[in-house]
This record gives C-alpha cells, structure tokens and sequence, in this order.
C-alpha cells in the first residue's frame, strides 16, 4: 500500500514537474527564414461580449442587428484599406465569469484579438489588466473612474459618469432655482456607484451644492418608495441616478405612487435617456426629464448621419434603439483608426500601440451621433449636451459642450 | 455480495478496508487521469485552462458546500459570499500587507471559516427553509460590508491582488496558474473524501439523518454543526483565495447570489452526500452553461430562418430546459446514475 502511495506520489510530482519546466520554458528559437511579403488578413473581427439574456438585455437591445448592418455598410465601401470587418459574439447573460470566458475563448480564436468593446462596467474592470497584458485596445460605453485610470488600453466613447454628473450640477446651477439640495439614487452595482466619488462630492460642494442623501438599489428592484421616502425626509429638490432607463422609469413610478413627482425633480446619466428605455416605460412620467446625453436622437433627421441610420434601421424592418443609433459612427471610427494605424506602421506591425496612437489624436472627431476628443490622458469622451423628453420625444436643449473634468484628482 | 467493490475484491488488512483506490485498474485509471490532467497545458490554449481553472474554483466551493448540506443536512445560500470573505481576505491581504500566496491561503481560509461559524450560529435553533434565510442573510450582510468598507476593499471598485509568486516564478497566467489550482483542488477533494470517512464525518450524516437521534446517541448536535459550517467556509475560502489570484482584480459583483444558488444547484444535480456527485454537478452545469453560450450565437448560421436577434439571448432557457429535464429523468443526482453504470459494469455479464 505504502510503495503504492509513493509511487503515485512520485509519478504526480514528476508529471507536474515536467510539464511546469515544459510549460514555462521559452519558446524554441525558430531558423532564420527571409521574411514573406505581408499579407492583408481575410477579415477583421470584431469580438463582442454582451448581455442580451440578463440585467442589461432591455439596454442592448438591437445591438446584435446594428453591429451586422453596421458591417454590411463599412463592407460595401471597402472595409479596412479593402479588408472586410466580421462578427463575433457572445452572450454573457450578464454573468462576470460568462465575460471573462467569453474574453478568454476569444484570445484562443484565429485572429486573435486586436480591437474589442466591452460594455459591462463589472465585466471592465476584471479585465482592465489583462487588456494591457494581452495588447487589446477595448472601447467601453461605461465609462467608470476606476476602470478608466490610469489611462491604459482602455477607452471610452461616451463621458465618464463623473463628468456627466459634474455636466448635470453644472447646469442645475446655472438653470434652476436655488438651494439645491441633491440626492443620488443610484444602482448598487460598480456602474451605479461610479458617482459616488469624492470628486464628485467635492465638486457638488464647490458648486454650492448640497448632498442630503446617498441612497442604493438593485439592478433588477421594480419598488423603490423605501429609498424615496428617506430621500424625502431629508428634503432633497434634485435626484440624480446613475442607472438605465428602464430603472429610471421604476424611480418614476414609485414617486407617483408616494406624490412626490411635484415636490422633486428627477435627472440621471446619459443612460437613462433613452427612447426606447425611458419614453416606453415610464410614458407620461417621463414629460419634462431633463438629464445629460451624448446622443443624438431619431428624428434629428437634419444631420446626415441619423439620417442614414433611420433609413438603414427602416430597411432592416429593425425596431429604434440606441444601439442603432451608435454602431455604424462607432465601427467608422474604429475603420479610420485602422486606416491610420495601417498607413503608419502597415498590416506586419498592426498592433495596439499604433491603435492607440490613432486614438489619442481624435479630436472633437465627428461620431455622427456625438463628438470625440482623447488624448493620452483622458481616454474618454468629454462632450455631452442636455436634452428634455417633450410630448414623448427626446429633444436637445442645449449644444455639445465639454463635460468638467472630475477624474481622480491624480490623473488630472 | 455488495457491489461497492468489484467481483473478487477482498480486505485481507485495515489498510486495504480503508483504501479509496483499491483495483489495479483503479491505480491505472488514476495514473492516466492525472497525467492526462498535468499534462493538459502542454496541448490546451489559455480558453480550456481558464474553463479548467474556473471549474477547478467552483468545484473546491462546493464540495465544501456538499459537506454541510449534503453530508450534514444544513442548507446554506451564502456559499459566494463566504467565497468572497475568502477572497477579499487575500485581497487585503496580499494588497496592503505585501503578504505571499502561501501565507494569505491559510489566512482567507481560516477568515472565511470564522464568518461561516458566526454564521451558522442560528443553526442551534432554526433549521430547513429557516437556516436557509440564516445564511441568506449572510450573503447581504458580507456584501453589503465588503461594499462601505471602502479603504480596505475598494468598495464599488476593484481592489487589485498581485500575482502569486515563488522566489522570482510569477504565477500570471492561466497556465501557470493551473499548476496551483489543480494540485490544490485535488488535495482539497482528497480533504473533504477523508473528513467524511472520520468519526466527524459520521456525526454529520447522523445529524443529517436524525439530529434527535445523533443527540440521543451523544453527538453533540450544535458544536458538530458548527464544524461542518467551519468546514465548509474553509474551502470557499481557499476557492476565494484561487479566486482573486486568478482574477487578480476582485470587486463585490463577483459573488453574487445566483452564485450561490448554482452552487447548491450543483449540489444537487450531482447528487447530496457524494464528493463524486459535487464533482460531476460542477463540471456538468459549468460545463454545459458554457457550451450553450458557445452554440447559441451559431444557431442562426444553422438555421437561416431565424433571426439572430430573436435566438441569442435564448441561452438561459436552453439551459433551463436541459437542467429541468435532467432533474425530472435522475432527481438522485449524477452521482446515482455513476453508481447505476459501476454496478452493471462490475455485475456484467449478469443482471443482478
């Protein structure tokens, strides 16, 4: 029994032994060959993870369509210096360890990864270190302080929620009648508390602005009279989320049924005004919301762009969404990234450096359905505009202007 | 004759009663397996070791689990949290205090068996549904802490955890990391196979069974009850551990509930009060919860009449579909039906 133990003991450690030596050793010095003329690749993929079962499936929704057509667009008019984008996906039913093996089976797949977007902030920041240790540029749209600094690989085509919500004090102050007494109802999730930072806090209190409350609810909560009824009690005037629409509409059912919709104004992030979010469930409620956004909207039919989406999103019998509205500008500046980055360096040495190269020279860049501005310290957008729901309709109510800059004071 | 053994299979010793592995072809088919295992990241990509290593996590958690639902009758639904107790304590750990892999795996470990005790507790006087809203609680409370204590977790955010490391060989990949995780993982297995083979683990199926009874008999019902909560924190802490080193960025929205529902789902579909069957649950609901996310996206390049739209997010309810009738076609677990395939094996060529 006992030489049994041992000789299993032995046979383990050895095994392990020699595939750890085997495992880590340096790769095999390959002989010197003339190097081949560099060959365009057959495709670019574009690797996506997004959850269309889960939390966030209402906010996705159309994603998978625009992205297709989106491509079918760039496609007919050449693609990448003639090389055409494809599509890969996969559903992560908002699971972070769904995400991270979706991420992993996408760097295992040929080409491997080059260009990615990543939308779920948790999903962001698991991964923020492993972009960089596996030279993936990735674009998010949820632009959270801690997964946006330092500035790395990641970047982010819409404002940090930091400065959207600095934007919204910015313009409470300038438009409404004083005291401002603010409370934050926001998601008890990474994304939700992505303004709960002292930044933020210091910024309200720069602009006379005064937090009474800081009050969190779940992604998938249907009732939030308990954290209104305090929020009252602490006599807040403003309430700001950073949530989706579809969770905005929830805050504006609950201060119906409490009467509350006379007694304090409701705001929030870019991602409550959405149409097809906001608009559809809350209906009336909605009337009058004011909040920030980077996006243009449908029937702002006079600029080309949304004009070429309505027409596209009508051809492809699609329902309005938001992510029609932002793909194709998306994947066309993902195109002249490329296109910059190839006539730099060319195909052979196409790699995340260059891309980020490209990146950080966007300036007030032309989104169709926003602007962009990077640079290498600030790897996220900062324009954004206010806009009001009017007889069910988003409207802009001001111009696109820089958000404040409310970054962690170290990255300033 | 039982069927426990194969024809022909006798004790002629203590040690030989005592043996898990008792066959030649038991020692060759362990042998093979494990060189199969070691040899793994010599043939496999980072996606396969990364499905391997998440398994591997999940799998420690829940033989813990098995042990103090399975084995002693205690029902818990904090298992993620407890995790997570393990592993912002190697986060903490290993962030603020520079502390290695070694010393902050036995520290998690002990942490998160100490929050499991707390939390067992109630279990002197409440148990089924009740003890099961007990440690519901538990997995509010961890988080709702783990949350506001900013400084030292990182809140909302993440808190980053170096890389384990080894004089100057630094355990930062998937592959390296897979040569922690398994070992350990196998030990742990090891571990939880011996503990219910002991006079402990013979209280805990006694309490399981009847705990007025094991009383009767001189058990002591509550002090048992806490060592199996202490036992079975102790391995979602050293899952935690491996957790945030494999990770190496940890934040609150990754132990989360359903976690810690799938983890007693897997308890269950691999079949309560068998290691093997919290080995077969792991590996069949991480397993096919990954090979539905892998097929779905394909299914409109198969069938062109739908539309993709319309068909990817159906990824759950396949998944759903497949768990339900599992559950309706073997309600006693894999572990049952891994017992159903030795027997006619071993009783072969005969029926009975």
């Amino acid at each position: 029994m006992k030489v049994k133990i041992t000789c299993l003991s032995l046979i383990v450690i050895i095994s392990i032994a020699a595939s750890l030596i085997a495992g880590c050793a340096p790769a095999a010095q390959q002989p010197s060959t003339p190097v081949p003329a560099v060959k365009k690749p057959s495709a670019i993929v574009f690797y996506q993870m997004l959850d269309v079962s889960g939390p966030y499936a209402a906010d996705v929704q159309g994603a998978i369509g625009s992205v297709n057509d989106a491509f079918e667009y760039i496609n007919s008019k050449g693609g990448v210096d003639g090389v055409p984008w494809k599509f890969v996906f996969r559903d992560t039913g908002g699971d972070l360890k769904a995400a991270v093996a979706a991420y992993e089976a996408f760097k295992a797949m040929d080409p491997p990864p080059l260009f990615m977007q990543i939308t779920e902030s948790a999903t962001n920041e698991a991964l923020k270190d492993k972009l960089v240790e596996d030279g993936i540029v990735a674009f998010t749209s949820g632009a959270v302080p801690s997964f946006m600094y330092p500035p790395r690989n990641q970047y982010s085509f819409v404002p940090s929620y930091a400065d959207v919500c600095g934007y919204f004090m910015d313009w409470v102050v300038k438009t409404q009648p004083k005291p401002i007494k603010l409370a934050f109802l926001t998601w008890d999730s990474v994304f939700g508390r992505a303004i709960l930072t002292d930044e933020v806090r210091n910024y309200a209190k720069q602009k006379g602005i005064e937090i009474v409350a800081e009050e969190v609810f779940g992604m998938t909560q249907m009732d939030v009279t308990t954290q209104l009824t305090r929020i009252n009690d602490k006599g807040a005037n403003w309430v700001y989320s950073n949530i989706l629409g579809q969770s905005e509409a929830v805050v504006l059912k609950s201060a119906q049924q409490l009467g509350l919709l006379d007694k304090m104004k409701f705001s929030g992030c870019q991602w409550t005004m959405l149409a097809h979010t906001l608009t559809k469930l809350a209906g009336p409620l909605a009337e009058g919301y004011t909040a920030p956004s980077q996006l243009r909207n449908w029937e702002e039919t006079d600029v080309p762009y949304i004009k070429l989406i309505n027409e596209r999103c009508k051809a492809a019998k699609a329902e309005q969404s938001s992510n029609w509205i932002q793909t194709l500008g998306f994947f066309l500046m993902a195109t002249d990234l490329y296109n910059g980055a190839i006539k730099e360096v060319g195909w052979d040495k196409l790699n995340a450096a260059a891309l980020k190269r490209q990146a950080e020279k966007l300036n007030k860049y032309d989104l169709g359905f926003s602007y962009l501005t990077l640079t290498a310290k600030k790897h996220e957008s900062t324009w954004v505009r206010m806009e009001q729901v009017k007889n069910g309709i988003i409207v802009p109510i001001g111009d696109y202007e820089m958000a404040p800059n409310l970054a962690p004071v170290a990255y300033r | 004759m039982s069927i426990d053994r194969p024809c022909g299979t006798y004790d002629s010793s203590y040690d030989q009663d005592m043996a898990i592995v008792r066959t030649r072809l038991q020692w060759i088919l362990l042998v093979v397996g494990l060189l199969f295992l070691f040899s793994l990241p010599l043939y496999s990509g980072n996606y396969i070791l990364y499905m391997v290593n998440n398994i591997c996590i999940t799998l420690i958690a829940v033989v813990g689990l098995n042990i103090l639902m399975g084995y002693c009758g205690l029902v818990s639904l904090g298992q993620a949290a407890f995790m997570g107790v393990g592993a912002y304590t190697t986060g903490i750990l290993a962030h603020h205090l520079g502390f290695t892999f070694w010393l902050a795996l036995p520290s998690s470990a002990l942490m998160a068996g100490i929050v499991g005790v707390l939390f067992g507790l109630p279990s002197l006087r409440i148990k089924g549904f009740y003890l099961s809203m007990a440690t519901l609680a538990a997995q509010f409370i961890i988080m709702t802490l783990i949350l506001n204590a900013e400084s030292l977790t990182g809140g909302a955010s993440s808190l980053s955890v170096p890389a384990p490391r080894i004089g100057d060989f630094v355990f930062n990949s998937q592959s390296k990391m897979f040569y922690l995780i398994v070992p350990l993982t196998i030990l742990m297995i090891f571990f939880a196979k011996n503990i219910v083979r002991t006079g402990t683990g013979r209280a805990f199926i006694a309490i399981r069974d009847n705990d007025l009874a094991a009383e009767v008999t001189g058990i002591n019902v509550f002090s048992y009850k806490l060592v199996a909560f202490f036992i079975s924190n102790v391995f979602a802490g050293v899952a935690g551990c491996l957790w945030a080193y494999t990770m190496r960025s940890i934040n609150p929205e990754q132990f989360t509930l359903i976690d810690s529902v799938w983890m007693m789902g897997m308890v269950f579909i691999g079949g309560q009060g068998s290691i093997a069957g919290a080995v077969f649950g792991t590996i069949f609901i991480r397993g096919l919860d990954e090979l539905v996310r892998t097929v779905t996206p394909s299914l409109p390049a198969l069938i062109p009449q739908l539309k993709a739209e319309n068909v990817i997010g159906f990824g759950p309810v396949i998944f759903a579909v497949v768990v339900i009738v599992f559950l309706i076609y073997e309600p006693r677990g894999l572990a049952h039906r891994w017992e159903v395939f030795k027997a006619s094996y071993r009783l072969n060529p005969f029926t009975y």
